[in-house]
């Protein structure tokens, strides 16, 4: 572990950067900290003003931290920095806003049309609530890491855990789906046996589509966590290397 | 990139590349090594904090001046060491020579003569 872990997690936190800048202005700095450390302990400094001397040296100043923003930031990234930062973060609500209502509404409108839907019971009401809110966190974390480039692990990882607890909420609301639709198809078919037949058969349509919809919303939550997760992990190993660099 | 020009309300910001350019064109360095090499050549009159030294770097290499090399990968420790490019060598000239003219100008308004 670098003696100057401390320092680097500090400049970290305050770097506005993606992967692969963000990694490569760290690692140059953990090194000249290290080469000015030695530099000062040749000069018979203590280890201790050693480290004080090294860092006060490569201590980035805001202005300094704008200006690597500005050399290594994507042409949208330099878009909205040129915007204020109200107008900045009205523009990026506005967009992610029409982002998510297109996805949304395509969304609504291919599974309103699909026979799969309609014959589906009433829980997959439920289960497409929590598959809408998934979408619209996992579409905001990649917006954030994609388009935005705001690499902070801490801020990714928000809301993060959201997703796996939704796919599951879809699952267990589909098996309890397909239970319900049983329970009331059995119980009908007790009070009349003579026209069990049919009902059985719509039942087990209602069911099966129930179970399929809502499977089908947990592998879209799944997926959509799968991305962000991995995405996440790279940006947050990454980091880790570099502070472990020496 | 256009050919840099010294404009008096971009001194520092020129000043700081021709140093760089210049300290590079003696050799590699790394980006303390480039520091240091400013400030003792200078006898401690250019400064540099390397914290104003990573966004110059990072623009000089953007613009194809300087280039960027890591080194040491298989000792644990990665350092970066920059050279001048073909172009950034025509540069350093030019920056030299504009230096030079500014400078004259310089002390012919202040009524005296270069040191």
């Amino acid at each position: 572990m670098s003696r100057f872990a401390e320092t680097l997690n500090t400049i970290n936190d305050r770097l506005d950067l993606s992967h692969p800048a963000r990694s490569r202005v760290l690692l140059e700095i953990a090194a000249d900290l290290e080469d000015l450390y030695r530099h000062f302990r040749d000069q018979g400094l203590s280890e201790v003003e050693a480290s004080r001397r090294a860092e006060e040296h490569c201590d980035l100043s805001d202005e300094a931290l704008a200006q690597l923003v500005g050399v290594h930031g994507s042409p949208y990234r330099r878009f909205l920095d040129r915007l204020g930062a109200q107008a900045r973060s009205r523009w990026e609500r506005a967009v992610l806003a029409i982002l998510l209502l297109l996805v949304g509404t395509s969304t609504g409108r291919a599974l309103a049309g699909s026979d799969l839907f309609n014959a589906a019971g009433p829980f997959v009401w439920p289960a497409l609530a929590c598959t809408s809110i998934a979408v619209s966190i996992g579409l905001m974390k990649l917006y954030a890491v994609y388009l935005r480039q705001d690499h902070r692990p801490s801020r990714l990882r928000r809301g993060l855990d959201a997703l796996p607890a939704l796919a599951a909420a879809d699952i267990v609301i589909g098996v309890y789906g397909y239970s319900w639709t049983f329970y009331v198809l059995l119980r009908a078919m007790a009070e009349d046996p003579v026209h069990a037949l049919p009902r059985l058969t719509g039942s087990l349509l209602t069911g099966s589509a129930t179970v399929v919809v809502c499977l089908l919303s947990a592998v879209l939550c799944a997926l959509l966590w799968y991305i962000v997760e991995s995405r996440v992990t790279g940006i947050e190993e990454a980091e880790a290397s570099l502070l472990l660099v020496q | 990139m256009t050919r840099p020009t010294i404009e008096t309300q971009n001194l520092t910001k020129s000043c700081n590349e021709a140093l760089i350019l210049a300290s590079l064109a003696r050799g590699p360095k790394h980006g303390y090594q480039l520091a240091l090499d400013i400030e003792e050549r200078s006898r401690g009159a250019f400064r540099f904090n390397h914290g104003t030294l990573y966004p110059i770097l990072h623009k000089l290499e953007k613009d194809g001046l300087i280039e960027g090399e890591w080194s040491g990968e298989g000792e644990g420790r990665r350092r970066r060491s920059y050279r001048l490019s073909g172009r950034g060598r025509d540069v350093e000239s030019e920056l030299t020579s504009q230096w030079r003219g500014f400078f004259g100008r310089f002390f012919e308004m202040l009524g005296g003569t270069p040191p």
